[in-house]
């Protein structure tokens, strides 16, 4: 059994529009795939056109590392960077705390891994990274940033969810900039459901890899198994070609990052962070999290049986939305 | 209202379809129209998806339009999110 059988393949995720290449060093080394249009001026056009606000939509594209290169692009990620680096003194008691949701797994009868256990646990790392307490606001839809597809009432709901945020931020830190206050909701964007796929998955994976052992019989790997990014974005600056694939110039590319999922090698493995100038920033942050997960799940003396998977539609990451466990 | 009349309704108030002379006949009679025919761009595509999804009180995405092109597929496909 194989979290493969769960969730639809990761191309389909991809763009389809795009050609899809496998990620490798090459690919994510690559100069002449740079970063793709943010997609904020569709949606500015979107909004004058059916008269509505996207305007936090669009501000926010405007702000994403993934889709600047250059000098703005490295600026974006200093201050982001700053921005992680400022909470990492905390870091080691938020962790204590944040794992500590995992507690409940040693508790015996039904548990819904999403919502009990993995979301309250990373809402704590996330209001650890930027100042606010994010378990009290709906932020269910922010990772639809990056989707083009859906449709106007999800769109409306998503302004709606980063307006609570981007008010909620402002009441906390009336001082901040408006780049803090966007890089702060870019932190949450890209990596609050993004860690959470990838702990679920990495979890999932575990389990069924070892039925009838205890978690604390489990050899639980020091990276994510499995990402919940299952690819990037990039646009070919000139034309360019991987193996027996070509990408013209001006293409955009649907870089395939779960290719690098376990059973890879770990020096592979790491690559689900990208590699190179758009490297995730907040990688470091999630690896610490998975480790201290793992090291609070080895110690539980107890079984689990999945008895219900379902996938979280329409996002571009890869991450389930319910997962039933039967804790013996 | 039928669900076809509703979705013609919404067609039209997006894109004045009931005003164009060749297309108006097919979707006021009872055969199956290409909705691919009625020369949109993606912005009024999108309002065409906002009426529905107000008329309808439903959520939509652009996979419901790439899959369901034709006017009676779109119907079937409102009327089974609309029982489910």
């Amino acid at each position: 059994m194989s979290i493969e059988d769960y969730f639809a393949p990761a191309r389909e995720k991809a763009f389809r529009k795009d050609i899809h290449v496998d990620g490798s060093r090459e690919v994510l080394r690559c100069p002449a795939l740079v970063a793709s249009d943010n997609g904020a001026e569709n949606y500015r056009r979107l909004a004058e056109h059916l008269k509505l606000d996207f305007s936090q939509i669009a501000e926010l594209l405007d702000h994403l590392p993934v889709f600047q290169e250059g000098e703005a692009h490295a600026q974006t990620r200093a201050e982001i960077a700053k921005m992680i680096a400022q909470t990492s003194k905390e870091r080691g008691t938020v962790l204590r705390k944040a794992v500590s949701k995992f507690d409940r797994l040693g508790q015996t009868g039904p548990v819904e891994l999403m919502q009990d256990v993995i979301k309250p646990s990373v809402d704590i790392l996330f209001t650890n990274l930027i100042g606010v307490d994010i378990s009290k606001l709906d932020i269910s839809e922010l990772s639809l940033v990056l989707t083009d597809g859906i449709g106007i009432r999800q769109r409306r709901r998503l302004e709606k969810q980063l307006k609570d945020l981007d008010d909620a931020l402002r009441a906390q830190f009336p001082d901040a900039s408006p780049r803090e206050i966007q890089f702060k909701k870019t932190l949450v964007a890209m990596g609050h459901d993004s860690t959470m796929g990838s702990a679920a998955l990495s979890m999932l994976q575990m389990i069924m890899d070892h039925p009838g052992k205890t978690f604390a019989q489990m050899p639980f790997p020091d990276l994510f198994s499995h990402t919940g990014v299952p690819f990037i974005r990039r646009t070919a600056r000139d034309d360019v070609s991987f193996a027996e694939q070509s990408i013209p110039k001006g293409h955009d590319v649907s870089v395939m990052l779960n290719i690098f999922d376990a059973p890879s090698p770990d020096a592979d493995r790491k690559l689900i962070f990208g590699l190179g100038r758009h490297v995730c920033l907040g990688g470091p942050v999630s690896m610490q999290y998975w480790q201290a997960v793992t090291h609070v799940v080895s110690g539980i003396d107890r079984k689990a049986v999945i008895t219900q998977i379902d996938e979280k539609q329409d996002t571009l990451f890869r991450i389930p939305d319910t997962v039933l466990l039967e804790i013996s | 209202m039928t669900t076809r009349q509703r979705i013609i309704e919404a067609l039209h108030q997006a894109t004045g379809a009931l005003d164009d002379p060749l297309l108006a006949p097919k979707l006021l009679g009872e055969g199956d129209v290409n909705l691919l025919e009625v020369n949109a761009d993606s912005l009024v595509q999108f309002e065409f998806m906002m009426h529905l999804e107000e008329a309808f009180d439903i959520e939509l995405n652009e996979d419901d339009f790439q899959n369901h092109a034709m006017l009676n597929a779109l119907q079937a496909h409102i009327d089974s999110k609309i029982a489910a």
